[in-house]
């Protein structure tokens, strides 16, 4: 798992802006495209060209932001799929696919010109829950972690494994998932144990 | 890489990095005769009723550097854990442990935890936060420290351990040692007086045990450091425990045990290539 | 299942968003109850391991590969409302850090999978352990395999009616679209909860508390989450799945829906479409999702006996007394 890479990224002005400043402008941003009348007109304007202004104040990368733009498209076509099998919803199929793209570049911007630790300050005083903050960043940090531990009993297994079998793969899978969550539960007892022992309460 | 340099005036006796926390610190282990850390018949068993250790007794001076050696599964790890108070949960009425002569019990936990100052093995299980600086700043946080005290304290701690200017770099993408060392900069943040360290050269290649050592070598206050790196212990500790099966099977000053062929034998230890070959290491 | 921006409107959008905020809260305080200190820290290591597992690929043929949900799974293993928790982060995560579901969304995506998946799927388990009777291990395996099935069907269910309700899609179609290609998912989903449910109870069954009864799971707690989805079925499923048109109508009014420029959907499908079998599709589904149901609960019992069927004879064979 490669958490997005946040050091080697250029500093602009919007790098530099508060996070919470930030998450309220996306939330603001994909509100207002969702809320666009579901025909393509004019107005669909204004939130692509605010958006193509902050790609290139954001200094994205072209090439990132397209590779994540098709990526998503996957989930956005699927579900868009839908309304073409209905004569009365069939027209707002372009409009559909056209608000969740740029929703999706919003969130895109949000992500590249904000790492996710700085995102975590902005949801703390927002107010968001303390269990739930801390959650979050504990599970930030250790995803690449688990990953990692995964990916190498995944390796382990394939070394030992001689048959082709479907139901071998995913009994594999099980045993591998199940000794990751017993492994996992043992590490968060140490994570206690190492909290605690600077202070936590 | 001189870590000695940073040492003058820092952390230690005299105000703890700087923390200024006079009114809060225990007395002093620099009074006279007064053991930084005392263990007095610690026994443990396990949940499941196995017994992790019987009648463990020994005592540290405010200066001193012991080791703690014993095949795996003596019961080192356990053993660490008692000092600070991880164990047992809960904390017994009548105390087995003191520390600078204040007994460890569930009144003076808190006290004692940031007295005694433990590494773990796996850097992996201490560094939780997201940033180095997060991490660092983790114990001085709990201890109410913050703004422009907090990042001067950070600084200085990454600077103990070899680690400038590595505030905004990110856990998963730094090595192995560079973990340990961080890890070691949290703890050290917290300005403990006793350093408890759980395998403190596990995993480390060559050059990394080498600075590690010197590192270590210049941090001054009490130092208990479980390992299996015998050749560690020969050039860091002044004194040796040994552990088996839980109990403290032979105590004493580093050459004479390690030099005792039999005795490591028999306790799933051997004699470090240092001393096989007369030749101490000047590292 | 993560639905992107753009296809809600803003009252179904602000109805899921409010129904995913109260069942969080409500799974936050009963865990801040129920779980001790030392057991906090496993809430982000479990969202972490979540994330991991779905990351893997479960081969399912002709090169395509399935992922786990893992809503139900964690459901058993850590109890319901740090479930909830649990998949509220990952889908936190996975909307701000991977773009995956809309953040105008999170609120029906969370309602969906971390509410209606998680404890829907939970209740069901539970159910299904107090009332079959089969010794310990094996019913675990069981209820979590048709809890797995049953959890992904029903939050496709309740997604399907949140694109109808917003005017995005019919009911006639999203509701067959979505729930019998879950019902072909939770297979994969309710198998895959089985086997890592096995492995954790083969291992150390202690870390498997849902079955711990009123230890993790009150009784009130588990009540409130099905008051949650109930009322979730009422507001995105009832207006659409309900046979009696003139019935919806009223339900409608006072809801204050029936004046909404959208939807000639409200009244049924049977106006919009006067083909007769798309206009049966619904009903079609819903026939199917019955014969599913009894399909998995079949399929959970034979994988439960394939799984666990050492420990009758491992009873039989062991010395007494030991």
């Amino acid at each position: 798992m490669r958490l997005p890479e946040t050091e080697s990224r250029p500093c602009t002005a919007l790098h530099r802006a508060s996070p919470r400043v930030k998450l309220v402008a996306a939330l603001m941003l994909a509100a207002f495209t969702a809320l666009l009348p579901r025909r393509l007109g004019p107005v669909y304007f204004a939130p692509a060209a605010v958006l193509g202004g902050l790609w290139l104040a954001s200094r994205m990368p072209l090439l990132y932001g397209l590779r994540r733009l098709l990526l998503a498209q996957t989930f956005i076509l699927g579900i868009a799929l839908l309304c073409l099998f209905s004569p009365s919803a069939r027209p707002g199929f372009p409009a559909t696919v056209c608000k969740s793209n740029l929703c999706v570049l919003a969130l895109l911007v949000l992500g590249w010109t904000t790492p996710f630790p700085e995102l975590l300050q902005a949801l703390r005083r927002m107010r968001l829950p303390a269990v739930m903050l801390t959650s979050l960043a504990l599970m930030y940090r250790y995803l690449p972690v688990l990953a990692e531990e995964a990916r190498r009993m995944e390796r382990a297994r394939a070394c030992r494994t001689f048959s082709r079998k479907r139901r071998m793969a995913w009994q594999n899978l099980g045993v591998i998932l199940g000794r990751l969550f017993v492994r996992t539960a043992e590490r968060a007892e140490r994570i206690y144990l190492a909290m605690c022992a600077r202070g936590w309460r | 890489m001189n870590y000695e340099a940073g040492m003058k005036g820092g952390w230690g006796a005299e105000g703890a990095v700087g923390l200024g926390l006079e009114g809060q610190r225990l007395a002093s282990g620099a009074e006279a005769g007064v053991p930084a850390l005392r263990v007095c018949e610690l026994s443990y068993r396990y949940p499941q009723g196995r017994v992790a250790l019987e009648k463990v007794s020994f005592s540290v001076a405010p200066n001193e550097c012991i080791g703690v050696l014993g095949p795996n599964g003596a019961g080192k790890s356990t053993l660490l854990l008692h000092l600070n108070g991880l164990l047992p949960d809960p904390l017994p009425k009548e105390p087995d442990i003191r520390v600078e002569d204040k007994p460890l019990v569930a009144g003076t936990v808190d006290l004692i935890r940031q007295r005694v100052g433990l590494l773990f093995q796996d850097p992996e299980d201490q560094l939780i936060s997201a940033s180095v600086f997060e991490d660092v700043a983790f114990g001085p946080r709990q201890m109410g420290v913050s703004g422009p005290d907090l990042r001067g304290l950070v600084e200085r701690c990454l600077g103990l351990v070899g680690l400038k200017g590595f505030e905004g770099r990110e856990p998963h993408r730094l090595s192995h040692g560079e973990k340990r060392r961080v890890c070691l900069a949290g703890v050290l943040a917290c300005g403990p007086s006793v350093l408890v360290l759980d395998e403190p050269s596990s995993g480390l290649d060559p050059r990394g045990r080498r600075e590690f050592k010197a590192m270590l070598r210049g941090l001054p206050g009490a130092k208990l450091i479980a390992t299996h790196d015998l050749e560690l212990v020969v050039d860091l500790c002044s004194r040796v425990l040994i552990l088996d099966g839980g109990r403290l099977v032979a105590e004493g000053p580093t050459l004479s045990l390690l030099s005792n062929q039999e005795l490591m034998l028999a306790h799933g230890l051997e004699k470090p290539h240092s001393l096989l070959h007369h030749h101490p290491h000047g590292c | 299942m993560h639905l992107p921006d753009g296809f809600l409107d803003a009252k179904t959008a602000l109805l899921s968003t409010g129904a995913a905020a109260a069942g969080v809260g409500l799974a936050l305080r009963q865990a801040r109850r129920t779980l001790e200190p030392r057991q906090m820290p496993m809430l982000g290591l479990a969202a972490a391991f979540v994330f991991a597992a779905q990351m893997l690929n479960f081969p399912v043929g002709g090169g395509t590969s399935g992922h786990l949900l893992g809503g139900v799974l964690t459901a058993v293993l850590l109890g319901p409302a740090a479930a909830v928790v649990v998949m509220t982060c990952v889908l936190v995560v996975q909307c701000l850090v991977f773009n995956d579901g809309g953040l105008l969304a999170l609120g029906a995506n969370v309602f969906n999978m971390a509410i209606v998946n998680t404890c829907g799927g939970f209740l069901v388990f539970r159910l299904l352990k107090r009332v079959m009777r089969m010794e310990d291990n094996r019913a675990t395996v069981f209820a979590a395999a048709f809890a797995g099935w049953f959890g992904t069907v029903l939050a496709s269910i309740t997604c399907a009616g949140q694109l109808a309700l917003s005017g995005q899609s019919p009911w006639s179609v999203a509701f067959p679209a979505m729930a019998l290609v879950h019902m072909v998912i939770g297979v994969g989903e309710g198998l895959a909860t089985a086997l890592i449910t096995m492995a954790v109870l083969r291992a150390r069954p202690e870390l498997v508390a849902g079955t711990d009864g009123e230890a993790r799971a009150p009784a009130r707690g588990v009540l409130g989450y099905g008051l949650l989805i109930a009322l979730g079925l009422v507001v995105f499923v009832a207006p659409f799945a309900c046979p009696w048109p003139d019935g919806l109508e009223a339900v409608a009014k006072s809801l204050g829906f029936a004046s909404q420029a959208a939807p000639p959907l409200i009244k049924g499908p049977v106006s919009e479409y006067r083909l007769p079998f798309i206009s049966s599709m619904a009903a079609a589904t819903a026939a199917a999702g019955v014969i599913g149901a009894i399909l998995a609960f079949i399929g959970a019992y034979g994988l439960a006996r394939f799984l666990a069927p050492g420990l009758d004879a491992a009873k039989k064979d062991a010395p007494s007394g030991n």
